[in-house]
C-alpha cells in the first residue's frame, strides 16, 4: 500500500499541494507547518518570498533575527567589531593623574640601590617607598593568560642649597601588585652651576614596563617612589608636584604641580578564546 | 486526504521526493510554507564541512552561508563591553621631521612667569614665542562625554653648544600638549652642554586630558624656550641644528589615545 502511494507521488504528483494547516507528530497544529520534533536542514532556509518569487537565503555571514510578532524573521548582518580567537586584544584600560606628588622624602636617601620582584612595600629594608596615594587602584583580570603594560611619568624637581654648586639625588619610582614589587626603573637628576637657576632643576621621568600572564582576579595597584642617594642632605626633592616653597605668600619658586604632574596607565591585554 | 498521506509518511519517516507547498499551489523550495511555522523541537543544520547533523549550542545565532548552502549555528564574537569601565575608542599616531628652532634672541617672556602662565586650560595666545610643530597639529573625535584623552609626545632635542667650561651652559625648554588651543599639559626640560659637542636628549611626554566635550577637536604640540644660561647656541627640537645628527634620528612623534566610557551604541544588526 505505501510502495502505491510513493509510486504515485513519484510519477502522479512532483508537486505536494497542502491548503489546510499542517502539524507533525501534533493533533492540533499551531501554525501553518508545526513541527512536535526535531527539524533538519539540509540545504539554504529562505525566508519571505511569494508563489513567484524565490525566498531570501541570506548572505553568508548573515543571522537569522526576529522581526517580532506577526512578521517572519529576516537574514541580518552583525554590526561588530571583528575579534578573532586566539589573539591577544586590549579588554581595558585604567587612567589616573595627580598633582599631589611626594614632598616628604627624608633628607638622606634609603642607600638600597638593588630592587627584587616580588619586594614588600612595607618592608624598609629593601626601601623606603612613598605612595603616591591618587593612583591606587583596584584593577580586575578575567584570563590568566595576559599582558599588563604600565606606563607612568611624572615631573621631578630638585633644589641644591648651593645654586653654584651641582648636585644630584638618585631615585626610583615602581609599580606595586598587591603591595609587592612588579616594575620599577631607577633614574638620577642633577643641578647646573648657573646661579641664575638658583639650584633648581626639573626633570622627567618615565617607566614603561609589561607584566606577563597575571593571575585572574582582582588586584591592588600602586605607584610608589623613594630617594636612594642624594649628594647633599639639605637638597630639595619633589615627585609629582613642585617642591613647597619655604614662604607660601611669596614662592620663589618659578615652577607649579600642573607642570610636574603624575600621569599613570595599565592596558590590560588578554588572550581571547571562545 | 493528502493531508493524511502527508502526515502517514512522516510519521512511519515516508520518504516524499517532490516540491510540497503548504498553503501554495507553486512550491519554490523543496518545502515551501506559506505562513507561520511553529518549532516545537530542535531545529538541526547539516554542516557541510563533514556531513553531521548539528543542532548548535546555547546561546548560538543561526548564521547563513549563502545561497545553496544550509544555514549554520555560530557563537558571536563580540567584545565585552562593561558599564563604567574605560575603553580604547579612538587612537592615531602622527610625525613630523620639520620640528622647531629658536637662536639665542627667541626667549619666550612666559619663562619669567612659569607658575602663573602654565595652568590647566592657559590660551596659546597667552603662550609668548611658542611654535608649533607643524605635522602635529591633527584632529580627532570624542564621542563620550567620559573620556580620557592619552597623549605620548616624543621628540629630541638638540642644542649646538661646545664642550662644557667650568660654568654649565644650558637651556630651559618647555613643551605645551594644547588641545583647541587650551594648555592640557606641559613639561620643562633642561639640556645641557657636556663635555661632547653638539648634546641632544631624547624628550618623552605624557599628557592627559579628561572629559573633553563630544565632537571634533585639534591636538597641537608647541614648544618654546624658556631661558638660557651662559649660552648664545640655536635650540632645536625635533630637528638638528648640527650635522652630528640628522633630522631623521631627531625628528617627533605624537600618539592620541582616546579612552571612553562607551555611551553611543551602535546596534548590532544593519
Amino acid at each position: 500500500m505505501k510502495k502505491n502511494i510513493y509510486n504515485l507521488l513519484m510519477i502522479m504528483i512532483p508537486i505536494l499541494y497542502i491548503n489546510a494547516q499542517v502539524g507533525i507528530k501534533t493533533a492540533s497544529p499551531n501554525a501553518v507547518l508545526d513541527i512536535n520534533g526535531t527539524t533538519t536542514l539540509r540545504k539554504e532556509l529562505r525566508l519571505g518570498g511569494t508563489s513567484s518569487t524565490v525566498g531570501n537565503p541570506g548572505l553568508n555571514g548573515q543571522v537569522l533575527v526576529s522581526q517580532g510578532e506577526g512578521q517572519p524573521p529576516t537574514w541580518k548582518s552583525l554590526n561588530v567589531p571583528l575579534v578573532e580567537t586566539g589573539q591577544y586584544k586590549l579588554t581595558n584600560s585604567y587612567l589616573f593623574s595627580d598633582q599631589a606628588g611626594i614632598t616628604n622624602f627624608p633628607n638622606n636617601g634609603d642607600g638600597v640601590y638593588k630592587s627584587n620582584t616580588g619586594d614588600d612595600i612595607n618592608i624598609t629594608a629593601t626601601g623606603k617607598w612613598i605612595k603616591l596615594e591618587a593612583l591606587s587602584s583596584s584593577i580586575e583580570i578575567k584570563n590568566s593568560n595576559n599582558r599588563i603594560t604600565y606606563q607612568f611619568q611624572t615631573g621631578v624637581e630638585m633644589q641644591a642649597p648651593n645654586s653654584s654648586v651641582i648636585q644630584s639625588v638618585t631615585f626610583t619610582c615602581g609599580v606595586f601588585r598587591n603591595e609587592k614589587l612588579v616594575a620599577v626603573r631607577p633614574d638620577k637628576i642633577s643641578t647646573n652651576n648657573n646661579t641664575e637657576k638658583n639650584g633648581l632643576q626639573d626633570y622627567i621621568f618615565t617607566l614603561n614596563y609589561t607584566e606577563q600572564n597575571v593571575p585572574a582576579g582582582l588586584h591592588e595597584i600602586s605607584v610608589a617612589c623613594r630617594k636612594i642617594n642624594s649628594t647633599n642632605e639639605s637638597s630639595k626633592f619633589a615627585i609629582g608636584r613642585n617642591i613647597p616653597p619655604a614662604d607660601p605668600s611669596s614662592p620663589s619658586n618659578p615652577s607649579n604641580p600642573f607642570i610636574l604632574e603624575s600621569e599613570f596607565k595599565m592596558d590590560i591585554i588578554e588572550f581571547i578564546t571562545y | 486526504m493528502k493531508k493524511i498521506i502527508l502526515l502517514t509518511a512522516v510519521v512511519t519517516g515516508y520518504l516524499i521526493s517532490a516540491q510540497i507547498g503548504i498553503k501554495t499551489e507553486s512550491p519554490k523550495a523543496v518545502l515551501d510554507v506559506n505562513g507561520d511555522m511553529n518549532l516545537r523541537g530542535k531545529l538541526s543544520v547539516l554542516n557541510t564541512s563533514n556531513q553531521t547533523i548539528t543542532e548548535g549550542t546555547n546561546d548560538q545565532v543561526l548564521v547563513s552561508q549563502g545561497e545553496g548552502y544550509p544555514p549554520i549555528w555560530k557563537s558571536l564574537r563580540i567584545p565585552d563591553y562593561e558599564q563604567n569601565k574605560f575603553f580604547l575608542i579612538y587612537n592615531n599616531s602622527f610625525s613630523d621631521r620639520v620640528g622647531v628652532k629658536f637662536t639665542s634672541a627667541e626667549h619666550s617672556t612666559n619663562g619669567s612667569t612659569i607658575s602663573s602662565s602654565f595652568v590647566k586650560n592657559a590660551n596659546f595666545s597667552s603662550m609668548n614665542l611658542f611654535k608649533k610643530i607643524p605635522s602635529l597639529s591633527q584632529q580627532f573625535e570624542a564621542y563620550s562625554q567620559q573620556s580620557k584623552v592619552y597623549f605620548q609626545f616624543e621628540t629630541v632635542v638638540h642644542a649646538d653648544f661646545l664642550p662644557v667650561g667650568n660654568t654649565d651652559s644650558s637651556i630651559d625648554y618647555g613643551c605645551g600638549i594644547f588641545i583647541d588651543d587650551k594648555l592640557a599639559n606641559m613639561r620643562l626640560g633642561n639640556i645641557k652642554a657636556s663635555s661632547a659637542s653638539y648634546p641632544f636628549i631624547t624628550h618623552n611626554q605624557i599628557g592627559m586630558i579628561d572629559n573633553l566635550a563630544k565632537g571634533s577637536h585639534t591636538i597641537s604640540i608647541a614648544c618654546a624656550r624658556l631661558k638660557s644660561y651662559n649660552t648664545t647656541s640655536t635650540l632645536g627640537i625635533g630637528i638638528n641644528v648640527a650635522t652630528n645628527i640628522d633630522s631623521f634620528i631627531s625628528q617627533s612623534s605624537l600618539r592620541v589615545d582616546v579612552y571612553e566610557v562607551p555611551q553611543v551604541f551602535n546596534t548590532i544588526i544593519n
